[in-house]
């Protein structure tokens, strides 16, 4: 393990209703994949939006990529999401109008880098490849299923190369076989490339390919324990 | 892929969500384009008539009542090489049907020869009419219905050398009859339109022969028109003038240079009996000795009991003060002081040396009424009828005198009683002609005789001057001091070609709402169809993309769609643009006076439009859009079907609550403060009741979403808690029903009705009953029983009505039915003491600046700058034709070819006096002298009688062409064009709300859309599919009704002046059948979206959820 991708200091979430999160400690180093579990409700996906800039905390120190967020304005946080950050949700959310290269290729049209920018496309084709999906690059999102979907996702959580990827339940809508599909493609990734991986799940099988399991449960975080 | 890519791809793959969108923008583009090409059309039609009506004349004498020899246009065009030049004479006329049974007052007949139709818009070669044949004006035949072959009857003035006001001047002879043949009806380009006025109505026009037309008036070889054409480069006006100065004549000015029979001096005399100051002040500086003379027609020269009645008497002295042998003799027959009477005289009145006698005459007023006054004088000598004394030639030509055989057949223009001719009178005449019985000198003369025609009949030098006279009297003396000047026709019809309203701008206005409503109904289905795509705006988020980013995504799809659409709206514009004009020619004819308008649509016109289109709508989305990014990324992600509605803030609600109340209050105040005269207090109420509504609705709203004031107890009860839950798409939808409904009923307060008191003094009609005009001078006193005898009036018949004359010196017409920008409005000449005693029209506003008056009328005699005249005129020409305020000036020249300025120093109220300039009657006679006689005419008359008075006056006065409109007719004429307007925005108007109507289906659809999965729910726990729907239904029905409710009430409030001024005559009808219209139009589509969302099976979105 290296120097921490991912640092949480008593993060606190609340919200009119309820208390989410209490004072959340939490390190991921670069090139780890961990997962964490827990009930449904007990804050798992509102900690990861706080990891993935989407939501800010109630208190506490996040920091990522050797960023604190609570320093950054609206425009960095999302520089920030672009560049150094890869989402993959429960959804694939791929845009129905695009292609799955051209879905791949999205995030790459805000980045500031150029180079990055134009060698994008290549880059995008040999992801697509590595994913198995080389022969399916020009259909849109209607004509594939729901596995091949999420791995395009995959992909265009990494085309900017990203040091960290935050998958959001990513194999809750996939039947068993493409969940664990694409679990072991995302641990395959994430330790090619070295990328930090944060993964919310409800799938114990997703959850034993990760480093580490941790559970949230009533608003902190503990080294998960599986049920006797 | 780029970012435009993107753009495309996304607009290929939601183009059915995004059809909408465009036909929202290609709507806008189309109501926008249209509009501005109205203002093309109403440009080019109007450039294409300016041209029509001037054809190739480029420059302009008018002459006027001044004419001059024609052959003077023979003289100027070597001068003017490559122009034609072409003497026209131009006379007022009457034209009827032999039968009768058709007549067409206020013509303008031309007498014309070949030259003038070289200067056609199209010179085809057309020969002048010949003798007893007639060209007409398409106009004017199928006015009176005729072709060619019909012979019809023309009453044409019959112009006078001498000024038909002038105090010896007959008025027996004003016309002459012309039976002619019409050989040819001419078109515009044949000529037909020719006019100098500028206006888009030709006029009616008949053209004869130049020749036949100066023989049958008895003006050989005189015109009063010269056009000139075919003049290129700059200062063509300037070259034409000098080329008159060049080789004008005496002979052009109406001067008789002559020889005096018998004796060794000239006569400089004119054929206007009085010469001009210029001419004298010019013959001063060429022969310093030459001697005036000022000779009058005396009614009697009384000595004691004895009477010399109708006689000349001769004022003579030197010009400057030098004399010449030649003149010596004239000179000496007048004492330095008192009379010289002849020997004849004397022994008729028995009158010595040192008696007195007194000389009685009249003098004629400026209101047309002769007045006989007195002079007594002393008789200094008496001398022989003799040498200078005997010189009959010393009578000028006085009409009606001069070439009668014997007394008893004199017709001057003054009432003679014929029975007090003696014998030793005709004996005298006989003998002795018009030789002058007495001799004043020429100070004492002028301060009795002179008048604004002039101080002398003539001027007498020695013969050896005549030479030097001849030579020089044309250059000491600039034509354009009487008159003879060029003007510049082109430019200023060119000018004048620009409408007066700016057509374009004005159908923007009136199509405003319903732009706006195409504006809003493609916003709000472009947001609606982003807000599907609500997720794509989270995963954008989410990968990084900055929301202006995304915004800018969006709003370049939007740009195309706008694009697309504005590409569609330009040919639908086109549609627009000709069913506008097909409606002006038709239905709303009174907005444009009944004017041919031709389609023109400029490439600027269509290119700016749609761009304009283009960018209206984009801002429309972007303002739209502004709250689609305010949500988290991560809940966007989660929506489903939609953008979440945002939680509803409490602060604006009480906001809303706050502005609701303050606008009712005031609202409040204002009509329990305002006078109901005051349609704009009124209005200015209902607009804040309108505010006040609509802030009470986002209030309730609030409260409502806020609260649980209103129990879900019901199907209704849900029905409104779900319109409160997205209060922004709810106010828009009411804000633009009511917004919509008020503007098309409330504009109903400004629909103008009949006078409900036309007698009242302070109303349009200032009173009057008649307003009248006629072709052709009245020349006497109306007022009085003299005048009326002169038209054959019985004493009784006009004995309770009053007339209120104007002079008149013709111009452009500055009223609202006249297109064109008149250059130079007509100006009428009045006495304004009788407007004033009256108290006659309402002021709009009278310039401060000239301090507290009794009347405003008297301000037109006020002012010393001599070379400013005060003018009143009605505030709607003043604003809208002229384009000028109260203070501002109007630039003349008069007659004598000075430039003056016309200051508008107040303003009436919607009056009958629309379209002039109203001056005093002295100002006017100052400027110009020459105008003769009265042309325009208001009466005063009971109610019961006014129509007996019109039949009479209008009989009387047949022979001048005089027209009587009864004056509330007049006024609604005027106020037909506003009301034509009024209707056209409520049509336009109506039409928007339709389209808001639209608007309206489309957030049914949505909401409905929007929340399927909970019908869906409702139909799982048991609702029946009606309630599912009823409870859409009654949402939307109260959107629906609250909009047109608050719009309808607050509307109420504003027309409440306009109902209690003209009572039922308020149009109900069209209003109800129009607020009926767009709640018809709501339902339908309130309807047919209820349907539209709630088909097929619910329970499947359910499952989907």
């Amino acid at each position: 393990m290296t120097a921490s991708l991912v640092r949480l200091e008593g993060v606190t979430k609340r919200f009119t209703s309820a208390d989410v999160l209490f004072g959340v400690d939490l390190e991921v180093a670069a090139g780890e994949a961990t997962a964490i579990v827990g009930p449904s409700g007990s804050g798992k996906s509102t900690l990861l939006n706080i990891i993935g800039a989407l939501v800010a905390p109630s208190s506490g120190h996040v920091e990522v990529a050797g960023k604190t967020l609570a320093s950054l304005d609206a425009n960095a946080l999302a520089k920030l999401r672009n560049e150094s950050i890869g989402f993959v949700f429960q959804s694939h959310h791929l845009l129905p109008q695009l292609t799955a290269l051209e879905n791949v290729l999205v995030p790459s049209l805000v980045h500031d880098d150029s180079t990055l920018r134009s060698t994008a496309p290549e880059r995008a084709c040999a992801l697509l490849a590595e994913v198995g999906l080389e022969d399916r690059m020009q259909q849109r999102p209607a004509e594939l299923s729901g596995g091949e979907c999420q791995r395009i996702a995959v992909v265009r959580a990494l085309i900017n190369e990203p040091s960290l990827i935050l998958a959001d339940e990513p194999t809750g809508s996939l039947d068993r076989a493409a969940g664990e599909q694409l679990g072991d493609l995302l641990r395959s990734l994430s330790d090619t490339r070295s990328v930090g991986l944060v993964t919310v799940t409800h799938s114990d099988r997703l959850a034993e390919r990760m480093h580490r399991v941790l559970e949230l449960r009533d608003g902190r975080l503990a080294t998960f324990t599986a049920p006797a | 892929m780029n970012a435009l890519g993107l753009v495309a791809r996304n607009v290929r793959h939601f183009w059915r969500t995004e059809v909408g969108v465009v036909l929202g923008a290609a709507a806008a583009t189309a109501v926008l384009v249209g509009a501005l090409a109205v203002g093309d059309s109403v440009r080019g039609s109007l450039h294409a008539l300016a041209g029509q009506r001037i054809g190739r004349v480029d420059a302009v004498l008018a002459g006027g009542d001044r004419f001059f020899k024609s052959d003077l246009a023979d003289r100027i065009a070597p001068v003017l090489a490559g122009s034609t030049v072409a003497p026209v004479c131009q006379l007022r006329g009457i034209a009827k049907l032999a039968t009768g049974e058709s007549r067409a007052g206020i013509i303008d007949v031309y007498g014309v020869d070949r030259r003038f139709f070289a200067l056609a818009p199209a010179p085809g070669g057309r020969g002048a009419p010949t003798d007893r044949k007639v060209f007409l004006n398409r106009r004017l035949a199928t006015h009176l219905g005729v072709g060619v072959g019909d012979e019809i009857l023309l009453r044409v003035e019959k112009p006078s050398f001498v000024p038909r006001d002038m105090v010896l001047s007959t008025i027996e002879d004003i016309s002459v009859a012309l039976r002619v043949e019409v050989s040819a009806v001419l078109g515009a380009d044949d000529f037909g339109a020719f006019s100098l006025r500028a206006s888009q109505i030709p006029p009616f026009a008949a053209f004869v022969s130049l020749a036949w037309l100066q023989k049958e008036v008895q003006l050989a070889g005189a015109a009063n028109l010269l056009l000139v054409g075919g003049q290129s480069g700059a200062n063509v006006v300037a070259r034409c003038d000098a080329a008159v100065r060049a080789h004008w004549t005496s002979a052009d000015a109406g001067l008789r240079l002559t020889e005096v029979e018998g004796s060794e001096v000239y006569e400089l005399s004119s054929e206007r009996l009085f010469i001009d100051q210029p001419v004298i002040d010019a013959v001063a500086k060429i022969d310093r000795t030459a001697v005036g003379v000022l000779t009058y027609f005396v009614n009697a020269l009384r000595h004691g009991d004895r009477t010399t009645p109708y006689s000349m008497v001769t004022a003579v002295g030197p010009l400057v003060g030098g004399s010449d042998r030649a003149t010596r003799a004239l000179l000496a027959l007048v004492p330095s002081s008192g009379a010289a009477i002849n020997r004849w005289l004397a022994d008729d009145l028995g009158v010595k040396a040192g008696d007195t006698i007194d000389l009685d005459y009249f003098v004629m007023g400026s209101d047309l009424r002769l007045r006989e006054k007195t002079h007594q004088v002393r008789v200094e000598s008496i001398v022989p009828l003799t040498g200078a004394a005997a010189d009959r030639s010393l009578m000028p030509e006085f009409p009606g005198l001069h070439d009668t055989e014997n007394c008893r057949d004199w017709e001057p223009g003054i009432p003679l009683q014929l029975d007090r001719i003696r014998d030793q009178d005709e004996k005298y005449w006989d003998v002795y002609r018009g030789t002058p019985k007495a001799f004043v000198g020429l100070e004492l003369g002028k301060k009795l005789w002179s008048n604004r025609f002039g101080n002398l009949t003539a001027v007498r030098g020695p013969k050896s001057a005549v030479a030097r006279l001849r030579a020089e009297l044309p250059k000491q003396w600039d034509p354009a001091s009487i008159g003879l000047f060029f003007r510049d026709l082109r430019g200023p019809a060119l000018a004048a070609s620009t409408p007066a309203t700016d057509f374009g701008g004005l159908f923007l206005g009136l199509s405003l709402f319903l732009i706006i409503a195409a504006l809003m109904l493609t916003a709000l289905l472009f947001v609606f169809g982003i807000e599907q795509r609500a997720s794509e705006i989270g995963v954008l988020l989410a990968l990084g993309f900055r929301p202006a980013r995304v915004r800018r995504l969006f709003l370049a799809e939007g740009l195309v769609l706008a694009s697309l659409g504005a590409a569609a709206g330009v040919g639908l514009g086109m549609l627009y643009t000709k069913g506008v004009l097909y409606g002006l020619g038709t239905l709303w004819s009174d907005a444009v006076g009944a004017t041919s308008l031709e389609f023109h649509a400029g490439a600027g016109t269509v290119v700016g439009g749609a761009l304009g289109a283009v960018f209206a709508a984009v801002l429309a989305m972007w303002l739209a859009l502004r709250h689609a990014f305010r949500l988290p990324a991560i809940e966007l992600l989660q929506s489903k079907g939609g953008i979440p509605a945002a939680d509803v803030r409490p602060s604006a609600s009480r906001r809303a609550g706050v502005v609701a109340l303050v606008a009712l209050v005031l609202a409040v105040v204002v009509v329990v403060t305002g006078s109901s005269a005051a349609a704009g207090a009124f209005f200015g109420a209902g607009a804040l009741l309108l505010v006040a509504g609509l802030a009470g609705v986002r209030w309730a709203l609030g409260r409502i979403a806020a609260t649980s004031d209103i129990a879900v107890g019901s199907v209704a009860g849900l029905g409104l808690r779900n319109a409160a839950r997205r209060p922004g798409r709810s106010l828009t939808t009411i804000g633009l029903l009511a917004c919509g409904t008020f503007l098309v009923v409330a504009v109903q307060a400004y629909r103008l009705g009949p006078p409900t008191n036309a007698a009242a003094r302070d109303s349009g009609t200032g009173g009057f009953a008649l307003f009248g005009r006629s072709t052709l001078p009245v020349l006497r006193d109306l007022s009085t029983e003299t005048g009326r005898e002169a038209f054959g009036l019985e004493p009784g018949q006009l004995a309770d009505a009053a007339i209120v004359p104007f002079r008149v010196q013709d111009g452009d017409d500055a009223s609202c039915l006249n297109l064109s920008l008149p250059q130079r409005p007509r100006l009428l000449g009045v006495n304004a003491a009788e407007l004033a005693r009256r108290r006659a029209f309402r002021f709009a506003d009278v310039l401060d600046t000239l301090g507290p008056v009794d009347s405003p009328w008297s301000l037109l005699d006020a002012g010393t700058d001599a070379d400013v005249v005060p003018a009143i005129a009605d505030q709607a020409s003043v604003t809208w034709a002229l384009h000028k305020k109260i203070g501002d000036t109007v630039d003349y020249r008069d007659q004598h070819g000075r430039l003056f300025r016309v200051r508008i120093v107040a303003t009436l109220a919607g009056s009958i006096l629309q379209g002039d300039l109203i001056v005093s009657e002295r100002r006017f006679q100052e400027r110009y002298p020459s105008a003769s006689g009265y042309r325009v005419f208001l009466i005063d008359a009971p109610a019961a009688r006014s129509s007996a008075i019109a039949a009479a006056l209008t009989r009387g006065l047949e022979d001048l062409g005089l027209e009587l409109t009864p004056t509330g007719e007049r006024l609604q004429e005027f106020n037909a064009v506003q009301n034509t307007y009024l209707m056209i925005f409520q049509l336009l108007g109506g039409l928007g709300l339709l389209l808001g109507s639209l608007g309206l289906g489309a957030v049914v659809l949505r909401n409905a859309l929007e929340r399927r999965s909970e019908l869906a729910l409702c139909s799982a726990v048991g609702f029946a599919p009606g309630a599912a729907r009823r409870l859409i239904w009654v949402e939307h029905l109260a959107l629906l009704g609250g909009g047109l409710a608050i719009g309808a009430f607050a509307a109420s409030v504003a027309v409440v002046p306009g109902f209690l001024a003209s009572g039922a005559s308020v149009a109900l009808q069209p209003i109800v059948l129009l607020v009926g219209v767009i709640a018809a139009s709501g339902l339908v589509w309130v309807w047919s979206a209820t349907r539209l969302a709630t088909r097929g099976d619910l329970i499947s979105a359910l499952r989907s959820e």
